[in-house]
Protein backbone atom coordinates (compact mmCIF):
# COMPACT_ATOMS: atom_id res chain seq x y z
CA UNK A 1 0.00 0.00 0.00
CA UNK A 2 1.28 3.57 -0.95
CA UNK A 3 2.17 5.88 1.89
CA UNK A 4 0.80 9.46 1.99
CA UNK A 5 3.07 11.45 3.04
CA UNK A 6 1.12 14.03 5.40
CA UNK A 7 2.42 17.30 5.80
CA UNK A 8 2.72 17.74 9.78
CA UNK A 9 3.48 21.54 9.74
CA UNK A 10 0.73 23.78 8.25
CA UNK A 11 1.44 26.21 5.75
CA UNK A 12 -0.59 29.21 4.61
CA UNK A 13 -0.70 29.16 0.89
CA UNK A 14 -1.71 32.64 -0.65
CA UNK A 15 -2.78 32.60 -4.30
CA UNK A 16 -3.39 35.49 -7.12
CA UNK A 17 -6.80 36.09 -7.30
CA UNK A 18 -6.63 39.02 -9.84
CA UNK A 19 -6.65 36.56 -12.80
CA UNK A 20 -9.62 35.10 -11.65
CA UNK A 21 -11.27 38.29 -10.70
CA UNK A 22 -10.46 39.60 -14.42
CA UNK A 23 -12.12 36.56 -16.46
CA UNK A 24 -15.20 36.62 -14.08
CA UNK A 25 -15.68 40.35 -14.76
CA UNK A 26 -15.34 39.66 -18.53
CA UNK A 27 -17.74 36.84 -18.52
CA UNK A 28 -20.32 39.01 -16.66
CA UNK A 29 -19.35 41.79 -19.10
CA UNK A 30 -20.24 39.14 -22.04
CA UNK A 31 -23.53 37.91 -20.66
CA UNK A 32 -24.80 41.38 -20.03
CA UNK A 33 -24.33 42.85 -23.70
CA UNK A 34 -25.67 39.27 -25.24
CA UNK A 35 -28.92 39.34 -22.91
CA UNK A 36 -31.73 39.52 -25.05
CA UNK A 37 -34.04 41.89 -24.15
CA UNK A 38 -36.77 41.48 -26.30
CA UNK A 39 -37.88 38.27 -25.15
CA UNK A 40 -41.40 39.81 -23.85
CA UNK A 41 -42.48 39.59 -27.70
CA UNK A 42 -41.13 35.88 -28.00
CA UNK A 43 -43.32 33.43 -26.87
CA UNK A 44 -42.31 29.85 -26.81
CA UNK A 45 -45.15 28.50 -27.74
CA UNK A 46 -45.12 29.50 -31.33
CA UNK A 47 -42.75 28.25 -33.46
CA UNK A 48 -42.18 30.46 -36.75
CA UNK A 49 -41.88 28.99 -39.92
CA UNK A 50 -38.99 29.25 -42.12
CA UNK A 51 -37.41 31.09 -44.49
CA UNK A 52 -34.73 32.01 -46.74
CA UNK A 53 -35.61 35.20 -47.35
CA UNK A 54 -36.43 36.22 -43.80
CA UNK A 55 -33.98 39.18 -42.84
CA UNK A 56 -33.86 41.30 -39.52
CA UNK A 57 -35.42 44.69 -40.53
CA UNK A 58 -33.02 47.42 -41.39
CA UNK A 59 -35.05 50.04 -39.39
CA UNK A 60 -37.72 49.41 -36.56
CA UNK A 61 -41.37 49.26 -37.14
CA UNK A 62 -43.42 53.12 -36.29
CA UNK A 63 -46.40 51.56 -34.01
CA UNK A 64 -45.73 47.50 -34.22
CA UNK A 65 -48.60 45.44 -32.91
CA UNK A 66 -47.27 41.59 -32.25
CA UNK A 67 -50.25 39.20 -32.56
CA UNK A 68 -48.72 35.72 -32.05
CA UNK A 69 -50.70 32.65 -32.84
CA UNK A 70 -50.27 28.99 -31.49
CA UNK A 71 -50.69 26.01 -33.71
CA UNK A 72 -53.92 25.56 -32.20
CA UNK A 73 -54.88 28.79 -33.58
CA UNK A 74 -55.25 30.60 -30.30
CA UNK A 75 -53.60 34.05 -30.39
CA UNK A 76 -51.74 35.78 -27.51
CA UNK A 77 -51.51 39.66 -27.32
CA UNK A 78 -50.17 41.64 -24.59
CA UNK A 79 -49.51 38.79 -22.36
CA UNK A 80 -52.90 37.22 -22.67
CA UNK A 81 -54.44 34.02 -24.24
CA UNK A 82 -57.79 34.64 -26.20
CA UNK A 83 -59.58 32.79 -29.42
CA UNK A 84 -59.57 35.15 -31.90
CA UNK A 85 -63.17 36.10 -31.97
CA UNK A 86 -62.00 37.49 -29.05
CA UNK A 87 -59.23 39.71 -30.08
CA UNK A 88 -61.28 42.64 -30.70
CA UNK A 89 -61.96 44.28 -27.63
CA UNK A 90 -58.03 44.17 -26.85
CA UNK A 91 -57.71 45.51 -30.07
CA UNK A 92 -59.91 48.45 -29.74
CA UNK A 93 -58.65 49.34 -26.70
CA UNK A 94 -55.14 49.47 -28.33
CA UNK A 95 -56.67 51.67 -31.20
CA UNK A 96 -57.80 54.04 -28.98
CA UNK A 97 -54.71 54.10 -26.92
CA UNK A 98 -52.70 54.92 -30.10
CA UNK A 99 -54.66 57.73 -31.65
CA UNK A 100 -55.58 59.31 -27.76
CA UNK A 101 -52.10 59.21 -26.32
CA UNK A 102 -49.68 59.24 -29.27
CA UNK A 103 -51.69 61.39 -31.51
CA UNK A 104 -51.60 59.31 -34.40
CA UNK A 105 -54.04 57.49 -36.60
CA UNK A 106 -54.74 53.52 -36.82
CA UNK A 107 -53.52 53.12 -39.79
CA UNK A 108 -49.84 54.55 -39.53
CA UNK A 109 -49.73 51.30 -36.79
CA UNK A 110 -48.09 47.94 -38.05
CA UNK A 111 -49.73 44.72 -37.26
CA UNK A 112 -47.16 41.58 -36.83
CA UNK A 113 -48.43 38.29 -37.18
CA UNK A 114 -46.32 36.13 -35.27
CA UNK A 115 -48.05 32.41 -36.34
CA UNK A 116 -46.51 28.78 -35.81
CA UNK A 117 -46.07 27.06 -38.59
CA UNK A 118 -48.26 24.80 -38.07
CA UNK A 119 -51.85 27.36 -37.38
CA UNK A 120 -53.75 26.82 -39.99
CA UNK A 121 -53.91 29.51 -42.57
CA UNK A 122 -57.56 30.11 -42.19
CA UNK A 123 -57.30 30.65 -38.52
CA UNK A 124 -54.71 33.65 -39.62
CA UNK A 125 -56.79 34.67 -42.13
CA UNK A 126 -59.41 35.22 -39.99
CA UNK A 127 -57.51 37.54 -37.26
CA UNK A 128 -56.37 39.59 -40.41
CA UNK A 129 -59.96 40.25 -41.30
CA UNK A 130 -60.97 41.50 -37.38
CA UNK A 131 -58.09 43.70 -37.40
CA UNK A 132 -59.21 45.12 -40.25
CA UNK A 133 -62.36 45.31 -39.39
CA UNK A 134 -61.19 47.72 -35.73
CA UNK A 135 -59.10 49.44 -38.87
CA UNK A 136 -55.48 48.26 -38.85
CA UNK A 137 -54.36 48.53 -42.35
CA UNK A 138 -50.58 47.53 -42.63
CA UNK A 139 -49.66 43.70 -41.63
CA UNK A 140 -46.53 41.58 -41.90
CA UNK A 141 -45.96 38.26 -41.38
CA UNK A 142 -43.22 36.86 -39.32
CA UNK A 143 -40.75 33.91 -40.15
CA UNK A 144 -37.59 32.93 -38.81
CA UNK A 145 -34.25 33.24 -40.97
CA UNK A 146 -33.43 29.99 -42.51
CA UNK A 147 -30.44 28.86 -44.19
CA UNK A 148 -29.40 28.68 -47.84
CA UNK A 149 -31.08 25.76 -48.91
CA UNK A 150 -28.39 23.50 -50.70
CA UNK A 151 -28.96 24.26 -54.27
CA UNK A 152 -30.30 20.92 -56.44
CA UNK A 153 -29.25 20.71 -60.05
CA UNK A 154 -31.82 21.90 -62.07
CA UNK B 1 -8.78 71.16 8.71
CA UNK B 2 -6.10 68.98 8.88
CA UNK B 3 -6.17 65.71 7.50
CA UNK B 4 -4.51 63.02 9.19
CA UNK B 5 -2.13 60.75 7.45
CA UNK B 6 -0.49 57.60 8.98
CA UNK B 7 3.16 57.57 8.08
CA UNK B 8 3.70 54.55 8.37
CA UNK B 9 2.80 52.26 5.75
CA UNK B 10 -0.12 49.30 6.19
CA UNK B 11 -0.78 46.66 3.96
CA UNK B 12 -4.90 46.43 3.87
CA UNK B 13 -5.84 43.05 3.32
CA UNK B 14 -9.32 42.59 2.23
CA UNK B 15 -11.57 39.59 2.45
CA UNK B 16 -12.53 39.51 -1.52
CA UNK B 17 -15.31 36.21 -1.01
CA UNK B 18 -18.14 38.30 -1.06
CA UNK B 19 -17.01 39.97 -4.03
CA UNK B 20 -16.38 36.30 -6.05
CA UNK B 21 -19.78 34.75 -5.11
CA UNK B 22 -21.94 38.01 -6.10
CA UNK B 23 -20.28 37.93 -9.61
CA UNK B 24 -20.76 34.10 -10.03
CA UNK B 25 -24.09 34.48 -9.13
CA UNK B 26 -24.52 37.19 -11.82
CA UNK B 27 -22.61 34.64 -14.10
CA UNK B 28 -25.12 32.24 -12.85
CA UNK B 29 -28.04 34.68 -13.26
CA UNK B 30 -27.27 35.46 -16.98
CA UNK B 31 -26.44 32.15 -17.77
CA UNK B 32 -29.71 30.92 -17.13
CA UNK B 33 -31.63 33.98 -18.27
CA UNK B 34 -29.98 33.76 -21.66
CA UNK B 35 -31.65 32.93 -24.42
CA UNK B 36 -30.11 32.22 -27.61
CA UNK B 37 -31.77 34.17 -30.45
CA UNK B 38 -32.41 33.68 -34.22
CA UNK B 39 -33.09 36.27 -36.16
CA UNK B 40 -36.53 37.04 -37.76
CA UNK B 41 -37.82 39.01 -40.72
CA UNK B 42 -41.08 39.98 -41.90
CA UNK B 43 -42.96 39.91 -45.29
CA UNK B 44 -45.35 42.19 -45.94
CA UNK B 45 -48.91 41.59 -46.96
CA UNK B 46 -51.05 44.01 -48.48
CA UNK B 47 -54.70 43.53 -47.89
CA UNK B 48 -57.23 45.77 -49.15
CA UNK B 49 -59.60 46.62 -47.08
CA UNK B 50 -63.63 45.98 -47.30
CA UNK B 51 -64.54 49.34 -49.43
CA UNK B 52 -61.57 50.32 -51.22
CA UNK B 53 -61.84 54.13 -51.94
CA UNK B 54 -61.54 55.13 -55.81
CA UNK B 55 -58.34 57.04 -55.16
CA UNK B 56 -56.60 53.39 -54.23
CA UNK B 57 -57.48 52.05 -57.67
CA UNK B 58 -54.84 53.01 -60.37
CA UNK B 59 -55.85 51.91 -64.08
CA UNK B 60 -53.26 49.87 -65.32
CA UNK B 61 -52.64 47.68 -62.96
CA UNK B 62 -53.43 43.89 -64.03
CA UNK B 63 -55.74 41.39 -62.31
CA UNK B 64 -53.84 39.69 -59.47
CA UNK B 65 -52.27 36.34 -60.61
CA UNK B 66 -54.34 33.95 -58.42
CA UNK B 67 -52.32 31.35 -56.70
CA UNK B 68 -54.56 28.64 -55.43
CA UNK B 69 -52.96 26.00 -52.39
CA UNK B 70 -54.61 23.07 -51.25
CA UNK B 71 -54.24 21.34 -48.69
CA UNK B 72 -54.98 17.57 -47.15
CA UNK B 73 -56.57 16.00 -44.12
CA UNK B 74 -53.41 16.81 -42.04
CA UNK B 75 -52.86 20.15 -43.28
CA UNK B 76 -50.08 19.47 -45.49
CA UNK B 77 -50.25 21.07 -49.54
CA UNK B 78 -51.49 18.40 -51.72
CA UNK B 79 -51.68 20.84 -54.66
CA UNK B 80 -51.43 23.85 -56.17
CA UNK B 81 -52.07 25.87 -59.50
CA UNK B 82 -51.03 29.19 -60.79
CA UNK B 83 -54.06 30.76 -62.91
CA UNK B 84 -55.07 28.50 -65.59
CA UNK B 85 -51.43 26.89 -65.95
CA UNK B 86 -51.74 22.89 -65.07
CA UNK B 87 -52.18 22.51 -61.49
CA UNK B 88 -49.23 20.55 -59.80
CA UNK B 89 -49.35 17.35 -57.51
CA UNK B 90 -47.47 16.53 -53.99
CA UNK B 91 -48.64 12.85 -53.36
CA UNK B 92 -48.63 12.45 -49.38
CA UNK B 93 -45.85 10.12 -49.88
CA UNK B 94 -42.89 12.70 -49.90
CA UNK B 95 -41.72 13.58 -46.45
CA UNK B 96 -42.46 17.27 -45.61
CA UNK B 97 -39.19 18.98 -46.51
CA UNK B 98 -38.91 17.56 -49.97
CA UNK B 99 -42.46 18.62 -50.40
CA UNK B 100 -41.60 22.44 -49.67
CA UNK B 101 -38.26 22.11 -51.26
CA UNK B 102 -40.16 20.91 -54.45
CA UNK B 103 -43.13 23.51 -53.52
CA UNK B 104 -40.73 26.26 -53.58
CA UNK B 105 -38.94 25.73 -56.60
CA UNK B 106 -41.60 24.74 -58.65
CA UNK B 107 -42.97 28.16 -58.10
CA UNK B 108 -40.06 30.18 -58.27
CA UNK B 109 -39.41 28.89 -61.31
CA UNK B 110 -43.02 29.53 -62.69
CA UNK B 111 -43.42 32.87 -61.13
CA UNK B 112 -40.02 33.88 -62.89
CA UNK B 113 -41.29 32.66 -66.24
CA UNK B 114 -44.21 34.93 -66.03
CA UNK B 115 -42.62 38.20 -64.36
CA UNK B 116 -39.20 37.72 -66.45
CA UNK B 117 -36.80 38.87 -64.80
CA UNK B 118 -35.36 40.72 -61.23
CA UNK B 119 -38.10 43.39 -60.02
CA UNK B 120 -37.60 47.24 -59.14
CA UNK B 121 -39.04 50.15 -60.06
CA UNK B 122 -41.11 50.01 -63.62
CA UNK B 123 -40.62 46.13 -63.99
CA UNK B 124 -43.25 43.85 -64.63
CA UNK B 125 -42.56 42.15 -61.46
CA UNK B 126 -43.12 45.35 -59.23
CA UNK B 127 -46.77 45.85 -61.18
CA UNK B 128 -47.53 42.11 -60.55
CA UNK B 129 -49.96 41.29 -57.95
CA UNK B 130 -50.37 38.12 -56.88
CA UNK B 131 -53.43 36.77 -54.59
CA UNK B 132 -52.96 33.64 -52.33
CA UNK B 133 -56.39 31.63 -52.10
CA UNK B 134 -55.38 29.13 -49.44
CA UNK B 135 -57.42 26.40 -47.85
CA UNK B 136 -58.07 26.67 -44.54
CA UNK B 137 -56.64 24.19 -42.63
CA UNK B 138 -53.44 24.93 -44.85
CA UNK B 139 -50.30 24.81 -42.71
CA UNK B 140 -49.43 28.51 -41.97
CA UNK B 141 -45.71 27.53 -43.42
CA UNK B 142 -46.50 26.54 -47.12
CA UNK B 143 -48.05 30.38 -47.20
CA UNK B 144 -44.77 31.63 -46.03
CA UNK B 145 -43.05 29.11 -48.46
CA UNK B 146 -45.43 30.78 -51.29
CA UNK B 147 -44.60 34.19 -50.11
CA UNK B 148 -40.74 33.65 -50.40
CA UNK B 149 -41.22 31.76 -53.43
CA UNK B 150 -42.99 34.65 -55.07
CA UNK B 151 -41.09 37.69 -53.42
CA UNK B 152 -37.71 36.89 -54.47
CA UNK B 153 -34.59 33.90 -54.65
CA UNK B 154 -30.87 34.50 -53.67
CA UNK B 155 -28.45 34.88 -55.96
CA UNK B 156 -25.39 33.16 -56.15
CA UNK B 157 -23.67 35.55 -53.68
CA UNK B 158 -26.72 35.24 -51.51
CA UNK B 159 -28.12 38.42 -52.32
CA UNK B 160 -32.01 38.78 -52.24
CA UNK B 161 -33.49 39.26 -55.53
CA UNK B 162 -36.72 41.08 -55.62
CA UNK B 163 -39.55 39.75 -57.54
CA UNK B 164 -42.83 40.54 -56.68
CA UNK B 165 -44.03 42.62 -53.61
CA UNK B 166 -47.60 43.18 -53.83
CA UNK B 167 -48.87 39.69 -52.03
CA UNK B 168 -52.11 39.32 -50.77
CA UNK B 169 -54.85 36.66 -49.82
CA UNK B 170 -57.68 36.37 -51.55
CA UNK B 171 -61.17 36.71 -49.40
CA UNK B 172 -62.08 33.84 -47.63
CA UNK B 173 -65.32 31.40 -48.46
CA UNK B 174 -68.47 32.81 -46.74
Amino acid sequence: MMKFNQNATAKKVEFDMTPMIDCTFQLVIFFLLTLNFSTAEQSELVHLPKSELAKPPEKAVEIPIVLQMTSSGTVLFNGDFMPPEELQTPLRRERDAIETKRNQTVTDATVIIRADKDTPTGQVQEVIQICQKVGFEKFKLRAESALREKKEPS
Amino acid sequence: MKIKTSGGEERIKFDMTPMIDVCFQLIIFFMVSMKLFTPEGDFNIKMPLAAPSPSDQIDDTSPPIPIRLRANDQGRLSKYQIGERPAKMFPPALTEEKCRALFIRDLRAQIRSVVGGAGGPGSVAANTEVELDCDTNLHFQYVIDAITAVSGYLDDRGRIVQLIEKIKFAPPPK
